[in-house]
């Protein structure tokens, strides 16, 4: 279980001004709940991911892993229960590394990286396994650099390198936003089913108010640096396009297809 | 002529095995070798000025050349300033020490012990393989490292920071081990180069930076930065031999010696100009470029 308890974050902007990005936020997020992010530019949720990976420290409040309180953890730390998968594919995965070494990478979070070599031959018959899953037939370019594949294979090979390790928490950052309809179906189809057959937590942001409301078994909507809307099970289910609109009024909260 | 190639290049080939971890793995430009390749002489001629075995003075150098990095690196992490600025500074103080520790602008060691005592006889082919058989520990050994998990985690600290740390690397650490073994070798460098020229001069270092960028950006022409460690270490390799070739016949075809410098910043210039026309997609470089291409597209069928 994962809580953030009363957390904020307050940048200064250019003329000195406090610009709150995150005013209070409280939540719990259960083991396996799969939680679905929406908000308009500004709302607070890129800040709220990065608070969760330790690459913004909050102003106040703190952050809690089965209650151990995990503030203060640097962002490298936070690899032995967090994962995350950015915005732009190229930022998930090395381009100068193949693909094996980049598995090999995510495969040894958490553990100490020696002067062994960084596979073994069982791990990389399991790896194959799990790239075969993807249907890209991966497998077979184990030797490939990171480089030569498309944003679509990239972004596919760092969701598979995000749940190796069967994080506690798996953010994803907009993944698919910059990908095209098809790869976007492709990618959110393996990640929802990777998210159920390992049972994971995880929060997906996104600004495409469809995939909120398709994926996932909980929805929660930021604005102005504050919840203003979560609900869940039932209510999700049955959640409307209408009904997002309300809590934002004019303010559209993204294109919708 | 080709023994005075042998004989010259290991040292340059040694620190340019540091720059390459530095500049090219790691990310970071490290001008501070000018002064660690001097340091590194001075250390070895002050051991073996003392009585110390030629081969623990080897050593001497390897660890204060590291030494050197940690307090480049302190000053880094401490002061929270550019790598680059953090090896400038430490580099023009170090000249003062090293002028300290060598006791004056040069110490000849004729008549000392050396490395090539350890070989029963004195040929010069002799020597040239002693040299070369250390460069090729050091590479294997080098090679290895970088293979490992460890080594891994250092490789994608320098290609993508944010992703390493994602995964759980310390890039800190990453950078420090790097860093540590890039300053032993150039101190290796240095102290080798004091061995075969028989005296350490305070003057040794200067230009060493641009000695290794240039090995290093001559041998990207041959082996493009790909990422492949095998193929980066052999383009240090030919990049740091094809240095000391242009060079020597420079200077065997009449070349002043006080325009070493021009000739140095030309050679880079060359390298630099090439390396960035390949990048645009212009092939200066036309059959190599071509033999490439070929090796390139047989590579992509066997892996289908």
């Amino acid at each position: 279980m994962i809580a953030l308890k009363d957390i904020h974050v307050a940048f200064t902007v250019g003329d000195g001004a406090r610009m709150r990005a995150l005013d209070g936020i409280d939540l719990v997020i259960e083991d396996g709940a799969f939680v679905t992010l929406i908000g308009t530019n500004g709302a607070g949720k890129s800040t709220l991911l990065n608070v969760l990976a330790g690459t913004v420290d909050p102003t106040r409040g703190h952050l809690l892993v089965d209650g151990v309180d995990v503030t203060r953890t640097r962002d490298f730390q936070r690899a032995t229960w967090l994962s995350r998968v950015f915005p732009d594919p190229r930022l998930g995965t090395c381009d100068q590394l193949t693909i094996e070494e980049n598995l090999a990478l995510a495969l040894a979070k958490g553990k100490r990286r020696g002067i062994g070599r960084p596979l073994t031959s069982c791990e990389r018959t399991m790896l194959k396994d799990r790239l075969a899953d993807l249907g890209l037939g991966l497998e077979a370019r184990l030797s490939t650099p990171a480089r030569l594949l498309s944003s679509g294979q990239r972004q596919s090979l760092t969701v598979l390198m995000a749940t190796l390790s069967q994080p506690r928490l798996l953010l994803l950052d907009e993944h698919v936003a910059n990908l095209d309809p098809r790869t976007q179906a492709n990618i959110l189809t393996v990640t929802d089913t990777t998210i159920r057959r390992q049972g994971l937590a995880a929060i997906m942001v996104t600004h495409d108010v469809r995939h909120a409301l398709d994926f996932g078994d909980r929805l929660i909507a930021l604005k102005a640096g504050r919840i203003v809307l979560d609900v869940s099970g039932e209510a999700k289910a049955s959640l409307k396009m209408a009904d997002i609109d309300a809590v934002y009024g004019n303010e559209r909260i993204a294109a919708v297809a | 002529m080709i023994a005075d190639i042998a004989l010259a290049t290991p040292p340059v080939a040694m620190m340019a095995l540091g720059l390459f971890l530095m500049f090219r793995v790691l990310g970071e430009l490290d001008l501070s070798v000018d002064a660690t390749y001097t340091n590194g002489a001075a250390v070895i001629a002050l051991a073996t000025l003392s009585g110390l075995s030629p081969w623990l003075g080897l050593l001497a150098a390897a660890l204060t050349g590291a030494l050197v990095s940690l307090l480049v690196f302190a000053i880094h992490r401490i002061g929270r300033t550019a790598y680059l600025l953090a090896s400038l500074i430490v580099l023009t103080g170090l000249y003062s020490i090293n002028l300290r520790v060598l006791g004056g602008a040069t110490v000849g060691l004729i008549g000392q012990p050396s490395i090539f005592d350890s070989v029963p006889f004195a040929a010069e082919w002799v020597r040239i393989a002693l040299l070369l058989a250390i460069l090729a520990v050091v590479c294997a050994a080098l090679f290895g490292f970088l293979k490992t998990a460890f080594g891994l985690s250092m490789r994608a600290s320098g290609n993508n920071a944010v992703m390493a740390r994602a995964n759980g690397v310390d890039t800190r650490k990453t950078l420090l081990v790097g860093a540590l073994l890039a300053g032993a070798l150039y101190g290796l460098g240095g102290a080798l180069q004091v061995q075969i020229q028989g005296y350490a001069d305070i003057t040794m270092g200067i230009g060493a930076i641009i000695v290794c960028v240039a090995a290093v950006f001559i041998g990207e022409l041959f082996f493009p930065p790909e990422g492949r460690i095998g193929a980066g270490l052999a383009g240090v390799l030919v990049g740091s031999t094809l240095y000391v070739v242009i060079l020597t016949v420079a200077l065997r075809s009449g070349l002043p010696p006080t325009d070493l410098r021009l000739a140095t910043a030309s050679i880079l210039l060359v390298a630099v100009l090439l390396s960035s026309a390949r990048l645009r997609g212009r092939h200066l470089m036309g059959p190599l470029e071509r033999v490439r291409r070929v090796r390139w597209s047989l590579r992509r069928a066997e892996t289908r």
